[in-house]
C-alpha cells in the first residue's frame, strides 16, 4: 500500500514536471527556430542558437528582393530590403551562388525577413601552400609513384564519381578522420588538396 | 572551400608537405584538361533518373562485340557529323569511354566537345575494360548511332513544351500563375494569367485558384522557383516552368 502510495506521488510529482516543461515549451515557441545545412553543424551549431538560417545560397531575385537557400534538400525563401544589413559582400547579387550564408531572421507579415546576411569569408591560404594548375598538371602527367604525391578531393564523392582531376583519390572533407589512416601512409609524400574552387 | 580545411586537418596530424590547388575543379577544366568520371557515376545517374549521354568512342567492330547498354557509337558518322544530336543544355553529363581510358581518342573527344561550350564532360575511367572487370551489363550487336538526350527537371519544373501547350489549349485544371512585380506585369500578361508578385505571395494565399495545379512563370525562372518553394511549404499543388518570358500587351515570347 505505502509502495502505492509513493508511486503515485511520484507520478504526481511527473505530472508537475511535465506541465512546467509544457510551459517551457510554449515559451521556446516565441523564439524563432533555427534551421541549417547539415554540413553547417559540422563546425557551428546554430541549431541552439535561435532565429537563424544557415545554408547555402541557392539564388538571388533582385526584382522581388528575394533569395533562396538551400539547406540539406530543403529550400527557404528570404525577403529583404535596403535595412538588411548585408556582410562580406558588396550586393546581394554579387553573392557567388552555392556560397555559404548565415541569415539572421524574423516574421514579418507571414514572411521570412532577412535582418543581416552574413556570407562565409574564404579561408585564406598561405601562398608558399598554394599549388598552381600547371604544378598539378606536370605532377598528374608523372603520377602518383614518379612524381610522388598524392592528390586529395575533398568534395564529396558522388561529386568525385561524376568528374574528377586523373590520378585523385577521393577524400570527402566530412570523412577526412575516418580515411586519413588509409588514404595518407606516406609521411614524406607531397599532399595537394582540392575541391570545387574558392566557393 | 574544403580543401582549405582539409589541408588544415593534414597539418594537425603532422604532415609537412601540404598543399593546397584552390582554384580547383573548374581552373582544372578551363585550362583545357580532362576529367575522369566513375563507373559509379553512371550507376547514380541510371538509379535517380538523370539523364546523361554515353559516347563509345571505339571502332565498329569493337562496339558489336559489347558494349555499355545506353551507349551511343560514334564509329559511323564520326562525332563532327554528330554534333547538331548534341542538347542544347551545355550542362549535361557526357562520359565518354574507350578500350581502358587511357586512348588519345578519348583525350581529343573531351577537348573536342568542351571546346563545343559543354561543362560536364569526363572520360570513364577504365574505359570498358573497368565496366566488365565489375561485372556490369554488356549489350551485344549494333549500338545505337544517334543521341536522344532529354534534359531531366528539377522538383517542380515542368517541361517548357506542356507549358506552352497549356497557353494555347488551356486546362480548367491548371491556372498561370505569373509572380513577376506589378511593374513587369503591366507591360502585359501571358493568356489566362495571374499576377501575384512573389514578394506578396506569403500574404495571398487565400487569393489563389483553388483546386486547380498552379504553373507559376516569371521572367526567367528564377522567381518561379523561389515561388514554388513557397507555395509547396504551404501545400499548394504548383509547378513552374523555367524560362525567359517576355510579355507586351498580348503579345509574348517564353525561350529556354
Amino acid at each position: 500500500m505505502l509502495v502505492r502510495r509513493s508511486a503515485c506521488s511520484a507520478v504526481a510529482a511527473l505530472l508537475v514536471l511535465m506541465t512546467g516543461a509544457l510551459q517551457l515549451a510554449t515559451a521556446a515557441e516565441d523564439t524563432l527556430p533555427s534551421k541549417s545545412d547539415a554540413s553547417c553543424l559540422k563546425c557551428h551549431e546554430y541549431d541552439k542558437m535561435p532565429g537563424i538560417l544557415a545554408g547555402k545560397l541557392y539564388d538571388v531575385a533582385s526584382k522581388s528582393n528575394t533569395l533562396q537557400l538551400q539547406m540539406d534538400k530543403d529550400m527557404e525563401v528570404v525577403h529583404f530590403d535596403a535595412s538588411t544589413v548585408l556582410a562580406n559582400a558588396p550586393t546581394f547579387k554579387e553573392i557567388p551562388k552555392q556560397e555559404s550564408v548565415k541569415i539572421t531572421y524574423i516574421k514579418k507579415d507571414g514572411k521570412i525577413f532577412a535582418q543581416k546576411v552574413e556570407v562565409k569569408k574564404g579561408i585564406a591560404v598561405p601562398k608558399e601552400q598554394l599549388a598552381s594548375v600547371e604544378e598539378v598538371a606536370q605532377l598528374v602527367a608523372k603520377g602518383p609513384e614518379k612524381g610522388k604525391y598524392v592528390l586529395l578531393d575533398s568534395r564529396p564523392d558522388n561529386l568525385f564519381n561524376e568528374g574528377h582531376i586523373p590520378t585523385a583519390v577521393s577524400m570527402p572533407f566530412f570523412a577526412f578522420d575516418k580515411l586519413a589512416g588509409d588514404l595518407l601512409k606516406d609521411k614524406e609524400a607531397l599532399q595537394i588538396y582540392y575541391c570545387s574552387g574558392y566557393s | 572551400m574544403l580543401s582549405p580545411l582539409a589541408a588544415r586537418k593534414a597539418e594537425k596530424l603532422g604532415y609537412k608537405n601540404v598543399k593546397v590547388f584552390h582554384a580547383g575543379l573548374p581552373e582544372w577544366k578551363k585550362a583545357g584538361h580532362t576529367v575522369i568520371s566513375n563507373i559509379a557515376a553512371i550507376e547514380n545517374y541510371d538509379k535517380n533518373n538523370i539523364s546523361y549521354i554515353l559516347l563509345d568512342l571505339r571502332p565498329k567492330d569493337l562496339v558489336e562485340k559489347g558494349h555499355i547498354p545506353k551507349a551511343v557509337t560514334v564509329a559511323g558518322a564520326g562525332l563532327d557529323a554528330m554534333k547538331d544530336q548534341f542538347p542544347k543544355f551545355m550542362a549535361a553529363a557526357i562520359i565518354l569511354y574507350d578500350v581502358d581510358g587511357n586512348t588519345n581518342t578519348a583525350q581529343e573527344a573531351y577537348k573536342q566537345i568542351s571546346g563545343w561550350g559543354y561543362k560536364q564532360v569526363s572520360i570513364l575511367a577504365g574505359g570498358i575494360q573497368a565496366w566488365e572487370k565489375a561485372g556490369k551489363q554488356i549489350a551485344s550487336g549494333p549500338a545505337a548511332t544517334k543521341i536522344a538526350y532529354v534534359r531531366s527537371f528539377a522538383p517542380g519544373e515542368v517541361d517548357l513544351v506542356v507549358f506552352k501547350e497549356l497557353l494555347v489549349n488551356p486546362s480548367k485544371d491548371v491556372a498561370i500563375v505569373d509572380v513577376r512585380s506589378k511593374s513587369e506585369a503591366a507591360a502585359g500578361l501571358l493568356p489566362n494569367a495571374v499576377n501575384i508578385p512573389l514578394e506578396e505571395l506569403e500574404q495571398r494565399l487565400s487569393d489563389l485558384p483553388k483546386d486547380k495545379t498552379l504553373y507559376i512563370h516569371c521572367s526567367t525562372g528564377v522567381r518561379a522557383e523561389m515561388a514554388y518553394n513557397v507555395l509547396k511549404k504551404a501545400g499548394v499543388n504548383a509547378k513552374y516552368v523555367k524560362a525567359k518570358v517576355e510579355t507586351e500587351k498580348d503579345k509574348y515570347t517564353i525561350e529556354d
